[in-house]
Formats: structure tokens, C-alpha cells, sequence
């Protein structure tokens, strides 16, 4: 039985003195736990979502006519009013696809009028007022749909703006952290945090690639973001931040090795980059000294990650050296503290080192078969080598008991 | 007050939409015309009676490329146009920032391209390139003169497709 149902026939079951109010309201917890088609909805409104975004490509919806966009807006409109009147009947998810989609057939409208009218484009400015928009009804209605919406649609305006006009812009980048950011800390919910620190390491590599000249400029907003993540520690669920952080510099990090051999490229890596070094440096000692006060030094084994290999000589041998150093450091600590999580990111650190390197030297040096065959069994000892530690800490956590 | 908010917003939503429709409608009476000629041939867009057309001005002799700079692709640049003997625009100069205007001149933001340098030319992009709804029995290896009105804030509406 449905929700809806439920309730409409356990409201004459207490009026027929069946069954208690209180017990129709476990009841109805119970129901509400057991999960709706939330996972169906969800996917209702992104494929609903998606037809309304070709369909703008559609060849009736391309003539430039006042007809298309009035019509276009009674969409929009009807969308939103439908979804708020559902929603403020307590048809919760319902209200919110309604008003999602309104939000979607809003924006993909503004797009197609934009086109059609022969606008022309000189920044990303749609997506601004797309994600403004957004912002307010997340403040209107607070839903985690919402939320998703509305940051992958900024950071895809970023994107665009990055890929269209070869510039990063500042007012979407500031309207996402500001409004996003101010939302996320409110709600203290994992799963803001953990989609705003995506979208802020992704717009990272737009800012990176349109405003400065080398790749490690990188660096620096992602610092700046695992301090943030830092600042945020006593929220609980912000610790994703950090997590988020850590993935992207390791990619950047895997990223570095190929970089740093590839012989079109690595010439023209200046030998020393003094304004970035001083940036880096005021930041780089900013976390250390954050670090060392809040006494988590066994944390600062992040910071290899950190360090501006791309300066030293032989930067491509260190730049493999830190990944090892990193992973095996959060294997380590991780069996020190007792976290298994630790242990498990760090293995997986392990693994894309280990083939990273195996892939770059073997690939052209072995027979192909070979090199596959090596790498299972690279993958069996390192497996059994991980799974006998283990083991051992198991036994010699539980001797210690 | 969500109420009010909320109500606010889809206005808000609806006016945006319908500013960019009435804009066009706006510069379509109102705008100042200028008369493009295209470069030959043209090509056709997918099926939809939509061209591709190669405006003279996308191309800019280095001799009026006013910017010392290195530009990046699809950088904003602003190309000055003035009617020849005949009454079509012809570019006149290129600048980064927004030009001052000598009577009979308009200003038309382009984004930049690539550098030809064989050629000694600039190639840049108006965002006008591509014409819907052409009829099909055009000659597409003749040049056309396009008619366009320009909006003072730089936006612009094809109004007339004619061969040359």
C-alpha cells in the first residue's frame, strides 16, 4: 500500500477505534523508513529533464517565433506551481520533481531563446542566473535534489565558460561557494559538502588552465580547500571535504608523472617559478602551522602531496616517490590509529601508484602478453602481502586485549 | 513570505526569458541596419534550411589589428565598421577595449579566432555566421548582402538574406 493511501485509511481506522493514533504514526515511520521510489523518481526527473534538453534542439522548437516561447514558459510555469502545490501538500518528493523539472525546462529555455534569438555569448552568464535561481529555491524548499541540480549545473556553466571563451569566471565561481557553501554548512550534510568540494576541485582545473600558465598552479586552490575542509572539522560530516581533496591531488599527483615526461611539454616547465613558490610557501606554512596546533601530526602526511615537486631537480623521480610515500604514510597511520577507512584509501592509493609507474616503464619495454601477466601477478603479492599484514595486526590488536 | 519569494522568482524566471524574445523584436525595428557581404560559396547546415555563411569581415588584415597582445581563443575583441562607396561595412579597425565611434562608424564585439599568419590575417567569429531559415533557392556560389540591425549594447538580428 502506498504512503497516501496508508495514511487517508489509517485515519478511519482511528476513527474506528482499529487501531491508536500514536500506532498509525509508527506505523507510518516504518513506512517512510522502508525508502519510496526514490532511486525511480529520481531518474523520472533526469530522463524528463534530458528530453526537455534535446528537445530544444528539436526543429520545432528552433523557430525563432514568440509562440515557441510563451509556450516554453507555460511549461515552466506549470511545472513550478504544480510542484509547490504538491509540495505544500505534503507530497514531498513528488513537489520537489515537479519543481526540479520546472528548474531544468527553465533553464534549457533560457539556453534556447538565447540560441535562437542569435545572442551572442561572451562569458557564461546563463548559468549565473540559472544557478542564482536555483540557489532560491533551495532556500524555499531545502531538498537534496535540489541541491545535486544546482551544482552540477554550475559547475557545467564553469566548464563551459572554461572550454567557450578560455576564461574562468569569477561570479558563477563566487555565487556556487558563497550561496552553495553557505547552504551546505548550514544543513551540515555530508552529501552538500562532498558535491560543492567536486565542483569546487573541478572549477579548480578551469581557474588553473585560463588563468595561470603551468598545471601546479593547481595546487593552490586545493590547498586552500583542504584548509577549508580543516576549519570545518567540528562538523562531523565535513570530513569529506577532505576526502574530496585528497582524491584530486592524487590524480593531479599521477597526472604530474606523465606530465613531467612528456617531451612536449616538460621543456617548457620553468626550472624555477619564484611567484609561485612564494604563494605556495605562505599557504603551505599557513597549513603546517594549522596542522601543528590542532595537534594532528600524523596528518601531515597529506602534505607530500602538497609539495611543489615540479621545482625540484629530478622532479619526475620524486613526483612518483611522493604517491608512494603518501599511500604507504595512510597505510601506516592508518594501522597506528585503527581506522580502517585509512587503510582502505590508502591501499587503493597503493594500487593506482604501483601500476601508474608499472604501466609508464613496462608498456613499451615488455611483450604485451607479458605485461599483463606481471601485472596480475604484481596484484597477487600485493594483495597477500596486504592481506597477511592484516592478519598479523588482527591477531596482535587482539593478544593486546 | 516564501510565498512572496517564491511567486517573485517565477516572474523574475518569465521576464529574463522574455527580454531576450522582446530584445530581438526591439533591435529588429529599432536597431541601426549595416549591410555584410559574404564570401563564397556557402554552406548548408543540417537539414534545416539553416546556412553557414563566411562574412568578409571575419577575415582582418594585420594592417588594422590594433591589439599588441597575444590573444586567447574566443577572446572578446571589438571590430569598427564603416559603409564604402557602395554602402556595405567594411572593418576599418580592430581594438581590444570599446572603441570611441567617428560618425557613420559602428562597433560590432567579435570573438577571436586564429591568427592566419601565411596570409597576414586575423579571423574572428560574430555569433551571426549561422543563418536559419534561408530560402532554399538561394545561389549558394554568389555572394549575398546580409542585412543586420545592431543594438547600441552590441547585440544584433539578421533582418534581410539577399544575393549580390
Amino acid at each position: 500500500m502506498k504512503r497516501q493511501e496508508l495514511e487517508r485509511e489509517g485515519k478511519e481506522w482511528v476513527k474506528e477505534g482499529i487501531i491508536s493514533e500514536e500506532q498509525l504514526n509508527r506505523i507510518l515511520a516504518r513506512k517512510k523508513e522502508t525508502g519510496p521510489n526514490y532511486i525511480i523518481i529520481l531518474f523520472a526527473v533526469l530522463l524528463t529533464g534530458l528530453g526537455f534538453l534535446t528537445f530544444i534542439m528539436s526543429e520545432w522548437a528552433r523557430q525563432a517565433h514568440l509562440s515557441r516561447v510563451v509556450i516554453l514558459l507555460l511549461v515552466t510555469l506549470f511545472f513550478y506551481i504544480l510542484g509547490d502545490i504538491l509540495h505544500r501538500k505534503n507530497n514531498t518528493l513528488y513537489g520537489i520533481s515537479f519543481i526540479v523539472l520546472g528548474y531544468i525546462v527553465f533553464g534549457s529555455g533560457l539556453l534556447l531563446v538565447i540560441d535562437i534569438y542569435q545572442v551572442t555569448l561572451f562569458s557564461a552568464w546563463p548559468f549565473i542566473i540559472w544557478t542564482a535561481v536555483g540557489l532560491v529555491l533551495f532556500y524555499l524548499y531545502q531538498h537534496p535534489l535540489l541541491y545535486f541540480v544546482l551544482v552540477v549545473i554550475g559547475t557545467i556553466g564553469q566548464l563551459y565558460n572554461g572550454l567557450s571563451f578560455s576564461d574562468f569566471n569569477w561570479i558563477l565561481f563566487v555565487v556556487m561557494v558563497l550561496g552553495a557553501g553557505y547552504f551546505a554548512f548550514r544543513e551540515e550534510l555530508g552529501l552538500y559538502y562532498y558535491l560543492l568540494a567536486a565542483s569546487f576541485a573541478l572549477q579548480s582545473i578551469v581557474l588553473t588552465m585560463t588563468v595561470s600558465e603551468h598545471y601546479y598552479w593547481y595546487l593552490i586552490p586545493i590547498l586552500i580547500l583542504y584548509l577549508v575542509g580543516d576549519a570545518l572539522r567540528e562538523q562531523e560530516n565535513a570530513v569529506v571535504i577532505s576526502y574530496v581533496t585528497l582524491i584530486s591531488i592524487f590524480i593531479y599527483g599521477m597526472f604530474q608523472t606523465l606530465l613531467l615526461q612528456d617531451e612536449w611539454y616538460s621543456p617548457q616547465i620553468p626550472s624555477f617559478d619564484t611567484s609561485f613558490f612564494i604563494v605556495w610557501l605562505f599557504v603551505f606554512i599557513f597549513a603546517l602551522y594549522v596542522k601543528w596546533r590542532t595537534e594532528r601530526k600524523e596528518e601531515m602526511v597529506d602534505f607530500v602531496l602538497f609539495l611543489p615537486i615540479v621545482l625540484l631537480p629530478q622532479a619526475h623521480l620524486f613526483s612518483i616517490i611522493v604517491l608512494f610515500v603518501f599511500s604507504l604514510g595512510w597505510i601506516f597511520i592508518g594501522y597506528r590509529i585503527q581506522l580502517p577507512q585509512r587503510i582502505m584509501l590508502g591501499t587503493v592509493a597503493f594500487l593506482f601508484s604501483t601500476f601508474n609507474v608499472y604501466i609508464q616503464y613496462a608498456w613499451d619495454a615488455l611483450n604485451k602478453s607479458l605485461f599483463f601477466f606481471i601485472g596480475g601477478v604484481l596484484l597477487f603479492l600485493i594483495s597477500f602481502i596486504f592481506e597477511r599484514q592484516r592478519r598479523r595486526l588482527k591477531k596482535e590488536g587482539s593478544d593486546l586485549r | 513570505m516564501k510565498r512572496l519569494i517564491f511567486i517573485f522568482l517565477l516572474i523574475v524566471q518569465a521576464a529574463i526569458i522574455l527580454l531576450v524574445a522582446f530584445q530581438y523584436e526591439w533591435i529588429k525595428d529599432n536597431g541601426k541596419p549595416i549591410f555584410l557581404e559574404t564570401k563564397t560559396p556557402i554552406t548548408t547546415y543540417h537539414a534545416n534550411n539553416d546556412v553557414y555563411v563566411e562574412y568578409e569581415i571575419n577575415y582582418l588584415p594585420a594592417e588594422i589589428w590594433e591589439i599588441d597582445e597575444e590573444l586567447d581563443y574566443r577572446e572578446k575583441v571589438f571590430v569598427v565598421l564603416a559603409p564604402d562607396d557602395t554602402g556595405v561595412h567594411r572593418a576599418v579597425r580592430v581594438t581590444k577595449e570599446r572603441p570611441e565611434l567617428r560618425a557613420e562608424e559602428v562597433s560590432l564585439p567579435a570573438t577571436y579566432s586564429y591568427v592566419d599568419s601565411i596570409k597576414d590575417e586575423y579571423r574572428v567569429d560574430y555569433g551571426i555566421e549561422k543563418i536559419s531559415q534561408v530560402d532554399p533557392g538561394k545561389d549558394k556560389h554568389r555572394r549575398w548582402l546580409i542585412t543586420l540591425k545592431v543594438a547600441p549594447w552590441g547585440q544584433k538580428a539578421i533582418t534581410e538574406v539577399a544575393e549580390l
